[in-house]
């Protein structure tokens, strides 16, 4: 499928890249300025204010006071992703999030050869990978947050988040010169593997999203949950399959299985299955909705 | 087979989930002065990158290609 094709069929969720973009993402973060307006905040909103990992520190980390203090709109946003994907799929992720849209972005934007391009079929692997890494960044903050090990984990974690590494490119690209401060080696490293490794050398562009993102992770799991009690979820039909595995080639999160069901956990609700091949229908509770 | 694939996974699994504390390890020595190095926390991310990297590496054609012994 050409490039054309690609923008048409992703139109909307394009859009919403674009408008996730303008609401989080800093000088503009709109969504931030809207509840700081509500609450009264006069701090300069960044997407820093509605850190997508915090939280999730926060909480292994033992440090739940944190969650009901000053910040407690940016630990309700990101219980509030995690909470909606039950009933909408890791929606976030696939519609709203600026960190995956770059990166996705510049995977359909630059043609490499897709011998040269990273994917794992067996998601089996990819989850164990996904939910290995949420397992290794949740021991960290808890062996910080109880004291287990010492406190240097917070001056070095935004310098290997790809979140922090988009705010400061918008900010430096937006006016904010003092932003270019903010390249140090970690920055660079996250860049690499977020936008070169992760986005042009892995099939989809969603290497971050799949590998590194906590929030994503959790969103994951909550899918996963929703789906089981028959919330919103696609399905694989596979008396309308003719096995032309076309479905695992458009997936950018590697989430079709070696039968062509979908694996939950990594699903973003794209809809790029359900676009590419009639076998995939989109369900909301017991009725077959129209794509 | 089906034996094998789980141990595969679980071994992923095993590794992916040891990166995160064992870079804290390595850079434990450094303490509070991860700001001030030029590394700027670049060592706690290389090494998951790296992991992330030989896993997936060893499951695409591409990569069995390049990490295979040539005669």
């Amino acid at each position: 499928m050409n490039a054309k094709e690609t923008l048409i069929r992703n139109r909307w969720r394009y859009i919403s890249f674009v408008v996730g973009f303008f609401l989080f993402v800093a000088p503009f973060a709109l969504f931030t300025r809207a509840v700081y307006l509500i609450v009264g905040n006069t701090a300069e909103p960044t997407l820093h204010s509605v850190c997508f990992r915090m939280p999730i520190d926060w909480i292994f980390g033992g440090r739940f006071y944190s969650i009901f203090g000053s910040s407690w709109f940016m630990a309700a946003f990101v219980f509030g992703v995690i909470i909606s994907s039950i009933f909408l799929g890791a929606a976030f992720c696939g519609w709203l999030c600026p960190v995956g849209a770059v990166s996705e972005a510049i995977s359909r934007a630059v043609p490499i050869p897709n011998k040269f391009r990273l994917r794992i079929r067996d998601t089996k692997l990819t989850m164990s990978m996904r939910y290995g890494f949420l397992v290794g960044f949740i021991a960290v903050a808890a062996l910080v947050g109880y004291k287990l090990a010492s406190d240097q984990l917070g001056s070095i974690c935004c310098r290997y988040c790809a979140s922090s590494v988009l705010q400061n490119f918008a900010s430096a690209l937006f006016g904010d010169l003092s932003a270019i401060e903010y390249w140090q080696s970690g920055a660079i490293i996250s860049l690499l593997f977020w936008l070169v490794i992760g986005g042009l050398f892995m099939s989809g562009g969603r290497g971050w999203c799949l590998f590194f993102c906590p929030l994503g992770a959790f969103s994951g799991l909550a899918h996963k949950l929703g789906a089981r009690l028959g919330f919103y979820r696609i399905e694989h039909k596979p008396e309308s399959c003719n096995g032309c595995n076309k479905c695992q080639d458009v997936c950018p999160m590697w989430a079709i299985k070696e039968d062509h069901n979908i694996e939950r956990t990594l699903c973003v609700n794209c809809k790029e299955c359900v676009h590419a091949c009639d076998a995939y229908k989109l369900i909301r509770g017991r009725k077959i909705a129209d794509s | 087979m089906r034996i094998a694939e789980r141990a595969k996974a679980w071994w992923a699994f095993a590794l992916a989930a040891s990166a995160a504390p064992t870079s804290y390890l390595i850079a434990m020595p450094c303490g509070g002065a991860c700001a001030g190095c030029p590394m700027g926390g670049g060592c706690f991310l290389a090494y998951p990158v790296l992991v992330a990297l030989a896993i997936g590496a060893k499951s695409v054609r591409f990569g069995k290609g390049l990490l295979r012994r040539r005669p």
